[in-house]
């Protein structure tokens, strides 16, 4: 029988929908609220968004975005929550926070916002810095009257289902006011939800939080803020407004804690937000004169370099293959993923959770690269090379591994995950990005051989293994070159910005000193590039 | 009788063919365990004895090939091993002794195995191979034949068990490959050094391919040892025929190469798998009135990884020991080997033996932690890793044991002393273990003051170390280096040192250079210069950071002027490397001979800067600039895409490919320009409107030029009005979008619709990281292209 309208279920979750014939599962499950990863935006590229379905009709393993639906159906959902990081770096500050106690017991605001009066008598002072990132979201609840931290919560961002990366929810926010408010919506809630969860873990009502610091990148800090972002997704790539902004929680509809006031600082540029404004403060750029490099990668590559005077804030276009995306046994960093890869005799691998691997995240994909040329399994441009011309030292055990699949050659980590000669491919393409980027930004400055601390920030930095990294050539191949992992740096940022009025004035002067620059867009990007699509030859 | 030790001083010997075929020609079941027939079917044994006997064999091998206790478990039988193998040994001596023949106890691998590569531990091989073993000495085996081993792990258990089984000769036969090394690795050479300090009497080349593909492998192996040498190749390489495996050399062609073999300096001759009675037969027709080939070669001290030998020769190259596998002073080591990692440890031996270093040290002091476990742990990360045979540092005899246990080649041992306490302890594990010694000339008095002194605690080493049987030559002398600040008198007694222990008693020497700057200041400028010195007195070996390149080049002048580089080869090659900088093709091309030959690598090697020179020389030798595009650069340019499709080549070899290409054009245009177009087509191509990515439109630019197609390259962020103006002004056949980002491409139908509303003639592609095939087909494109070779295909597909 022919129907117009037919019901989903989603699967563990049990969320229920009715959407009419011709939807897609992937859409349908927007419609539903369920969190299903997208990474390349729903067009069919990455395959991540597979799912189990059931109905009277049919079973087995679809594309969410490319499955139509023409019946009732349930739906499975395969993929697991992504690892979190919420630690940073924190760095020393004097307690000086924007919101004051004055003499008589009253509230101020530094900045002369006037503030709502004391909802009851014994009211604590609280404030929240959050860094909002492409995947998740961290908060860090503090006492603004002695400094403690009472609490740290994080949440995925919703926005997911709309692409894992900024690009692809840009397109889709492009397609219309209402899909702009769509994924505004999903940013709003996962925020919402998150601060309530923060303030619930410790018993405290979410009525005496009193201020926001929000940092993010510039496209989604845009979408919070409610700015229009046509102008984020094409060349020159500049935002609507720079910042730095100061809203009440209330007309961003931050509806949990509508007394709260909210301070979101300015952005470098439009594709370094002000979550890197954040990390820069955190890690002491323009405070500190030694030479200094903080590289935060993710399909964009954020690269701030500072060098005497010179402050530099660069992005270069990485592309998802160090998150897993288009690898074909690639995935997030989640519960089934190598995270970790060492070849001795053989293979050994950690996975996520602990369980049986399902695929290869970003860490591992970097680990096992800098393992297979470290064995000669793969040579300096990049070749796979068959078992025959492996170096006799390599056991039978890692040569059995070695597998011509048709015309391709794979290495295989575990049952049912490998590695490519396309895999590689991808990533040589990727860190070629990267690595071109920092080589371009440091050939202009006078650095040449002298050591440089090269800060590792953010979710991917944190995990990467740092030897492994110089290994692959992935922070270029400049020498003396010392990493240091240093957390979620943007969050540390956030924090400083809360807890001292000082740090933002500090942080928008910083600001105005970065020399902001787009490297894809400057001419001999690719020589760069090109140079840097090589593994080195040796261990460092 | 003689015995097995003083016949094979004096003759060739022949030594029978396979026993398994013969026995299941005589019944035996497929499945059914062959050495259960020792003890069901003796009758049928001894026959195939006799026939190998009637057919001349000298030595006839016991059919016990797999009577060790884990194979019988296969079948159940792992309680008779001893019952067996003494069976098996009883009926070969019955039936040997009319003839006067000698009987080989054979013994063939677990079929397992050995830590690191497998499950089983040293000691657990070691004791099956013991009980083996010992069954067949018991039962008066003439010699024990260790036959078709894969994996020399094994081989050292299995040997060192037989030394302790009872003092009967022993062959390790060893399995090769077409490659030339055995399944894990080992070449011969290295399984002959190995081996040849295990105590075995001979070294043999057994199974696995036939005569013609052991030529190499024996010819090595002769060169390396001057043991005698076993070869029973198979009757060809296996053949599957029906099912049936089957091997097709004839008795004439095996015993024409047991002749050739017997040339090389191999003596004991014979057959394995697919060889019968007749084969051998063959051989001892063949081989009647060959005599013995003294072989008397020096081969210095030599050391071996699982897979290679280094060489320490009195007056060959001086080598580099690296000696950063120390925590002594470095405080992430150290955490590494508390924490029972070995991340460090590997880097570091990578760099060390990308840096030059021939031998690895591997030291694990690190206060409060079990040095015996870490020692292992350290050894076995060590030796899957890299060639380089190992250095195992400790004064703790348990530490050195479980190293040398573990390590699946010969190693150096630093160090032995003069003290009573250390020869004691440290010797015997040498001798045990066949590893190579690093002597001290030291004693219980100390460190002597003077260099005669040294020379004589050097020569009670020597003494001591050939008392027990190990040859001088694996035993090297470190002189000892002091603190120059502290005691300036020392530095010539220990030059002098190396100067006398090399003349008197012709050991190899070592320093560990680096102690003699402490305390100053600039100490790499004094270890550089102590060690130039050191070089100069003789020194043939020393530790030190092969990463330090000072030293390293200290090194490879001194080899040099000292006359150990002979005609400075090894310089020159190593200078010309470095010279040639870095190469983008990974394999060597074959030579190139002819002027379109050296075009058509030119084109593959992307060598832009000399292809111009290269054109010009062919054009010079009367080639037509025709000829050159179609026969060479074309032809070139295509292979080029061709292996870029199969993933040999990637981005940077393509671009400079295409470089070539181009600088190939803008030579012979004048040239081409007289002669009829060949234009392909015109292609007008742009990234879009607001994107900025234009790595890949720049490839695809130059391959399509590359491909005689007119390209009108509008750049990046290009706006659709603008590339339609372009393509009626140039009559384009092709116009070829690019776009990265998803939020760009949505300027891609737009210029579709723009160029039907205009009815231009031309075909519109479109390809970039954001793009799929399935866009282009929603958005009614012409075609889609995965990358610039595809792209290039695509466009030619478009004009025709």
């Amino acid at each position: 029988m022919h129907k117009d309208i037919v019901k989903i279920s989603f699967h563990p979750g049990g969320q229920n929908i009715e959407v009419s014939v011709g939807t897609t599962i992937l859409e349908a499950a927007r419609l539903a609220g369920v969190n299903m990863a997208a990474p390349c935006g729903g067009t069919g590229r990455c395959g991540r968004c597979l799912v189990k379905i059931f109905s009277t009709q049919r079973e087995g393993w679809l594309l969410a975005c490319k499955t139509v639906v023409t019946d009732d159906l349930s739906v499975e959902l395969a993929t697991q929550p992504p690892v979190i990081l919420e630690t940073g770096e924190t760095t020393a500050v004097t307690l000086d926070p924007a919101i004051q106690r004055g003499d008589k017991g009253e509230l101020y605001h530094q900045k002369g916002f006037p503030l709502l009066p004391s909802a009851n008598q014994g009211e604590e002072v609280l404030g929240l810095a959050i860094d909002i990132g492409t995947t998740t979201l961290v908060a860090y609840l503090y006492n603004l009257l002695d400094g403690s931290l009472l609490a740290v919560n994080s949440v995925v961002n919703g926005q997911q289902i709309f692409g894992a990366d900024v690009i692809s929810r840009l397109g889709y926010a492009l397609q219309g006011q209402e899909n702009y408010q769509k994924l505004r919506q999903r940013l709003l809630d996962s925020l919402n939800g998150l601060i309530e969860r923060c303030c619930q873990s410790v018993g405290i009502t979410t009525e005496w939080v009193r201020e926001l610091v929000v940092v993010g990148n510039t496209p989604i800090m845009h979408f919070f803020l409610n700015l229009p972002v046509q102008g984020l997704a094409v060349a020159p790539f500049e935002p609507y407004q720079k910042g730095p902004f100061y809203r009440t929680a209330a007309e961003l509809e931050v509806t949990t804690v509508p007394q709260a006031i909210c301070y979101v600082p300015p952005f470098i540029g439009g594709f370094v937000g002000s979550d890197a404004l954040a990390a820069a403060l955190a890690q002491k750029f323009g405070r500190e004169v030694t030479e200094r490099m903080l590289v935060d990668i993710g399909t964009n590559g954020e690269i701030l370099l500072q060098v005497g005077d010179y402050l530099l804030a660069a992005s270069v276009p990485a592309g998802p293959a160090l998150e897993g995306a288009g690898i074909e046994c690639g995935m997030v960093a989640s519960v089934g993923a190598i995270s970790r890869v060492t070849l001795d005799y053989d293979v050994q691998v950690e996975v996520i959770g602990g369980g049986r691997a399902t695929g290869i995240c970003g860490s591992g994909l970097i680990d096992a690269i800098a393992e297979m040329l470290r064995l000669g399994l793969i040579d300096s441009s990049g070749k796979l090379l068959p078992p025959s011309q492996v170096p006799p030292i390599v056991s039978f055990k890692i040569k059995q591994r070695l597998k011509q699949v048709g015309e391709n050659l794979r290495f295989v980590l575990a049952e049912q995950v490998y590695l490519s000669q396309k895999d590689i491919r991808a990533v040589q393409l990727a860190k070629a990005a990267v690595a071109g980027g920092i080589q371009l930004v440091i050939a202009e400055t006078s650095l040449s051989n002298k050591p440089l601390s090269v800060l590792l920030a953010g979710g991917f930095g944190s995990y990467l293994n740092p030897s492994n990294a110089l290994r692959i050539g992935l922070l270029g191949t400049q020498p003396n070159m010392n990493p240091q992992q240093v957390g979620n740096a943007a969050g540390a940022g956030a924090v400083l910005l809360l807890l001292s009025y000082p740090s933002r004035q500090r942080a928008e002067r910083l600001c105005q000193q970065f020399i902001h620059r787009e490297l894809a867009a400057e001419a001999n990007f690719q020589t760069f590039f090109l140079e840097q699509m090589a593994f080195p030859t040796e261990e460092w | 009788m003689l015995s097995f030790q003083d016949r094979v001083k004096k003759e060739i010997l022949v030594i029978d063919g396979a026993m398994g075929t013969l026995l299941q020609q005589r019944g035996l079941p497929s499945g059914w365990c062959p050495d259960e027939w020792n003890v069901s079917h003796p009758e049928v044994i001894q026959e195939v004895h006799r026939l190998y006997l009637e057919a001349g064999a000298d030595i006839i091998t016991t059919n016990t090939f797999g009577a060790i206790r884990s194979k019988l478990a296969d079948y159940g039988l792992e309680d008779r091993v001893k019952e067996l193998n003494q069976a098996a040994v009883t009926l070969a001596k019955e039936v040997a002794k009319p003839y006067g023949a000698l009987v080989a106890g054979s013994i063939g691998p677990l079929g397992k195995f050995l830590q690191p590569l497998g499950e089983i531990s040293f000691d657990e091989a070691y004791q099956q191979f013991l009980e083996q073993c010992r069954a067949m000495v018991e039962a008066g085996v003439d010699l024990i034949l260790f036959e078709t081993f894969g994996d020399i792990g094994e081989m050292r258990a299995a040997l060192i068990a037989a030394a302790d089984a009872g003092n009967v000769p022993v062959v390790a036969s060893f399995t090769f490959d077409e490659s030339g090394r055995t399944f894990t690795g080992t070449d011969p050479e290295t399984a002959a050094v190995v081996v040849e300090r295990l105590g075995v009497s001979a070294i043999g080349v057994n199974c696995s391919v036939g005569p013609r593909q052991l030529a190499d492998v024996v010819q090595r192996l002769t060169q390396s040892t001057n043991l005698p040498i076993l070869v029973s190749p198979n009757a060809g390489m296996p053949e599957m025929i029906e099912g049936q495996t089957v091997f097709r050399e004839t008795p004439e062609l095996m015993a024409d190469y047991a002749i050739r073999f017997v040339e090389y300096g191999a003596s004991i001759l014979g057959g394995c798998c697919g060889t019968t009675p007749l084969h051998i037969n063959a051989i001892r027709q063949g081989v009647k009135e060959l005599t013995l080939k003294p072989r008397h070669k020096l081969f210095g001290l030599r050391v071996a990884s699982r897979v290679k030998t280094a060489t320490i020769d009195p007056k060959g190259m001086p080598i580099a020991i690296g000696e950063r596998l120390n925590p002594t002073g470095k405080k992430a080591l150290q955490a590494e080997i508390r924490e029972g990692k070995t991340e460090i440890t590997r880097r570091d031996a990578l760099a060390q033996v990308a840096a030059g270093a021939a031998i690895l040290d591997v030291n694990v002091g690190v206060g409060g932690v079990d040095q015996v476990t870490a020692m292992e742990r350290a050894v076995n990360a060590v030796q899957v890793l890299v060639d380089a045979p190992l250095c195992i540092d400790s004064t703790d005899p348990q530490v050195i044991e479980q190293a040398l246990k573990n390590y699946h080649g010969k190693a150096l041992i630093n160090s032995v002393n003069g003290e009573e306490k250390s020869l004691a302890t440290i010797l015997p594990l040498a001798k045990r273990y066949g590893a190579a010694l690093i002597g001290l000339t030291l004693d219980d008095q100390g460190i002597p003051a003077t260099a005669k002194e040294r020379l004589a605690v050097a020569r009670k080493l020597m003494q001591r170390v050939e008392e027990l049987g190990i040859p001088k030559q694996d035993l090297m002398i470190d002189t000892l280096v002091l603190t120059v600040s502290a005691q300036p008198e020392g530095v010539p007694e220990t030059l002098n040192a190396i100067r006398y222990i090399k003349k008197d008693l012709g050991l190899t020497t070592s320093l560990g250079v680096s102690n003699v700057s402490f305390g100053l200041p600039n100490r790499g400028l004094i270890n550089t210069a102590f060690f130039s010195m050191a070089l100069a007195a003789g020194l043939d070996a020393a530790i030190l950071n092969p990463q330090d390149q000072r030293m390293m080049e200290t090194l490879r002048a001194a080899a040099v002027l000292t006359g150990r580089d002979v005609r400075a080869e090894q310089y020159i090659a190593r200078e010309q490397a470095a010279q040639g900088g870095n190469q983008l093709s990974a394999a060597p091309e074959p030579v190139a001979s002819t002027p379109l030959e050296v075009l058509y690598q030119a084109v593959l090697s992307g060598d832009k800067d000399n292809v111009v020179d290269h054109i010009n020389k062919a054009i010079d030798s009367g080639l037509s600039p025709m000829e050159l595009l179609d026969k060479a650069l074309i032809p070139g340019i295509e292979e080029v895409g061709r292996r870029y499709g199969a993933g040999i080549y990637f981005l940077p070899q393509l671009m400079m490919a295409g470089e070539t290409m181009t600088k190939s054009f803008e030579r012979l245009k004048p040239e081409l320009a007289k002669g009829p177009s060949r234009k392909l087509g015109t292609v007008i191509l742009a990234t879009v409107k607001g994107d900025i990515h234009d790595i890949g439109k720049n490839i695809l630019s130059v391959m399509l030029a590359n491909h005689g197609f007119e390209v009108i390259d509008l750049g990046k962020n290009v706006d659709n009005q603008e590339i339609l103006q372009a393509a009626r002004a140039h009559q384009a056949d092709i116009i070829a979008l690019s776009a990265l980002m998803t939020t760009t491409m949505v300027h891609m139908p737009d210029c579709i619709a723009k160029v039907k509303e205009a009815g231009l003639p031309c075909k519109v592609m479109v390809g970039g990281a954001a793009v799929t095939d399935q866009y282009a087909r929603e958005i009614g494109a012409d075609g889609y292209a995965f990358d610039a070779v595809e792209a290039v295909g695509l466009a030619k597909k478009l004009v025709c």
